[in-house]
Parts: C-alpha cells; structure tokens; sequence
C-alpha cells in the first residue's frame, strides 16, 4: 500500500514558524504594556490608625512663629516632610512623652532625618511664648521646631489641621489650666500637601516603618 | 502628758502597719527642662497588707504641691484629669507610668537634675504617713532595676 501524501496547506506549512513567533509577540505585548500603560503604584500597606489621605490637597496660608522667633509658615512646609504635632508646655506627663519619642525618631533616622522636620504647636498660646518654647524644646531635641503665635493665629491653624483643643479650667488654682488637645501627628508632603493622618498608639518603629512605605509611594508616583 | 505618749505610741503603731503594708518601688521623677513649673513622678505601689489602703493626701517640701493625675487618650484627644485619692485594694500593686496615672509635682522649690532624690510624703485616710524616695531621672532612662522598661513602653498610647 502506497500512501499518498497529501500537499500541505499554505497555513499548514506556515504553522511552525506562527508557533515560533507567536509567544515572542505575546512577550513584547506584556513588557510593553507594563512599561507604557501606567499601572497605577499599589497604594502602601500602612497600620491601620494611619488615614492617608486619597487625593492631594495644599496646606491653606497660616503664619505662626517658630521658637527662634521666625516666621514659619506654609513656605516652610515645602521640601521637608513635616510631622506635626500638637501640645503645650505645662503639660507634665503627654507631651515630654511625644517629645521623647519624636526626639528617639529623629536619631534613629540618621541621615534621613534631612528629608523631615518634626514641629511642636503649642495649644497654649498664651502661656508658651516663643521665650518659653526656646527654653523648653532644646532639652528634648536641638531639631525640634516649636510654633507659637496669637490664639488666633493658633487656633486658625489647628482647624486647618482638623485639631482640636480645649481649655479645662482648674478652680482651685485658676493660672494652672489644663488643655486637652488631639494626640494625632500630621504629616505634610515636601510640597505642602496634606499626606497622612497618625492617630494614637504608635510606636517609634511603626512611625518609621508606615513614614519610609509612604515616600516611597510618594516617589514612586511624583 | 500620759494621753500624749498615749497618742504617741498609737501613731507610730499606726505609721507602721501602714509602712508595712504599703509598698512604693521603682520610684521616679522625669527630669524636666528648665523653667518647668510642673513635673511628673512615676512609681509602683504595692499593697502586701491584707486590707484596702486608700492614698488621700501627697506632698514633698521640695515642690508646693502634689497632686494625682490621670492622662489618657479618648477619641484621639489627649487628656488631664486630676485624681482626688488612690485606692489600692489588698494585694494589688498599681504602676504608675508616662501616659497614665502619675504624680502631678507642682512648682517645684529649687531645679532638679537627673540624680536628685525627691522625697514624697504620701497619707492614707487614716492619717498615717509613709515617705519614699525618687530619683530623678531622664524619661526614656527607665525605672530602677529595669533596663527594659523603655522598650516595653514605646507605645504612644496617651
């Protein structure tokens, strides 16, 4: 028996050479996409007492004063990461307790401690002068920026912050009032912009941890 | 005179049943920076008697006046709460820690630097007395004997 062998078809004979090409397209197709279509950077996976704000928003004017006496306003915002966070000096207990651990931030960061600043507003306008914030902040850390202004001035700034503060007044002893004030770190982008919101607890490793993943989703998407 | 000595005796008995039971370890202040007219005092108290003890009254001839105070933080607000009196029930042994109930010590008499002893004089409601010692010290340094402690407290939770 002879078998006659029937002429291939044209696509038949093509075949080999599709199967060849085919992946190679596929391939290109892929890296490409992934180079020119833009995925969108996967948002960091931050602690969950972190809001990080979905959409850019500038920090609006305000202009207090720094503990040296200068004027620090939205200006001064730009080209550091700031965290902010709030308190007053006769406040025992709270604040040296924040101050402690952004003074422990700042060491541990090292040389990544240029990219930031931490700033200290006081609440108490009225009792913390720039005098008095100068006396005080240098024992914590020589870094750290303190803010005083009017109350006005102050209190203008802490909305924009979303804030807020309250005199308790002490009866027995009028001129030692207290003031309960929010006991989150707000942290400004290098162009002003409002970028997260760290609400208590933290820790100094996770602020550090949550701080690094947040840059470098920032850089990854600036 | 002999109602005196009669008094007298039944003090100092009083003073040392509540000396025993009552126990004030790892006791002390945070050094504060310059100008500061209110500091916090930290320390474990411990109740080894078998019946409640009730701290009414603290003062040191170092400060003008001590008070308790609770911090806490609610809702995200940091707070102050001053506390009248402290209850320590049989047995119980109670810390005082940054963030939480503390020592409020009031406009201190002279500048304190890590190293001093500030002495306490803390009364029950029975009017006994009992006088410990804390040693200022930086905060972050920790309380006597425990090297770990700042590690354990890192938490910003105040």
């Amino acid at each position: 028996m002879t078998t006659e062998s029937k002429p291939k078809s044209k696509l038949a004979r093509m075949l080999p050479t599709i199967m060849m090409i085919l992946p190679m397209v596929a391939i290109t197709a892929g890296v490409s996409s992934w180079f020119f279509l833009n995925e969108p950077v996967p948002r960091p996976e931050l602690s969950k007492n972190i809001f990080h704000f979905p959409a850019t928003k500038s920090v609006p004017e305000f202009e207090l004063a720094d503990h040296q006496g200068a004027v620090f306003d939205v200006e001064s915002l730009r080209g550091k990461w700031s965290f902010l966070f709030f308190g007053y000096t006769h406040c025992p207990d709270i604040c040296p307790t924040t101050l402690h651990s952004m003074a422990q931030i700042i060491d541990r960061l090292g040389e990544e401690a240029q990219k930031t600043q931490f700033v200290f507003i006081s609440v108490d306008p009225e009792r913390d002068t720039v005098q008095r914030l100068a006396e005080y902040l240098p024992f914590f850390h020589p870094d750290i920026v303190g803010l005083t202004g009017t109350p006005a001035q102050v209190e203008q700034f802490a909305k924009a912050m979303w804030v807020p503060y309250m005199r308790v007044e002490n009866p027995e002893s009028p001129a030692d009032y207290a003031m309960d004030h929010s006991a989150s770190v707000l942290l400004i982008d290098p162009h002003a912009r409002y970028h997260a919101i760290i609400s208590p607890p933290y820790t100094v490793d996770s602020l550090i941890q949550n701080w690094r993943d947040m840059v470098a989703f920032f850089e990854a998407t600036h | 005179m002999p109602r005196g000595i009669l008094a007298g005796v039944l003090c100092l008995w009083s003073m040392s049943v509540f000396a025993e039971a009552l126990t004030v370890a790892e006791a002390w202040v945070a050094a504060a920076p310059p100008g500061q007219t209110l500091m916090a005092g930290y320390a474990r108290f411990i109740n080894q008697g078998g019946a409640p003890l009730k701290l009414t009254h603290a003062q040191s001839a170092q400060f003008e006046r001590v008070e308790w105070h609770q911090s806490s933080v609610e809702a995200g607000m940091a707070r102050m709460r001053k506390v009248t009196e402290i209850g320590l029930d049989a047995g119980q042994d109670m810390v005082l820690e940054p963030g939480g109930m503390h020592l409020m010590l009031i406009k201190p008499r002279g500048v304190f630097k890590p190293g001093d002893q500030i002495l306490i004089q803390f009364q029950s409601d029975a009017s006994e007395t009992y006088t410990a010692s804390f040693e200022v010290r930086r905060v972050g340094e920790g309380s006597a004997g425990s090297s770990t402690h700042d590690h354990h407290h890192q938490h910003l939770n105040h």
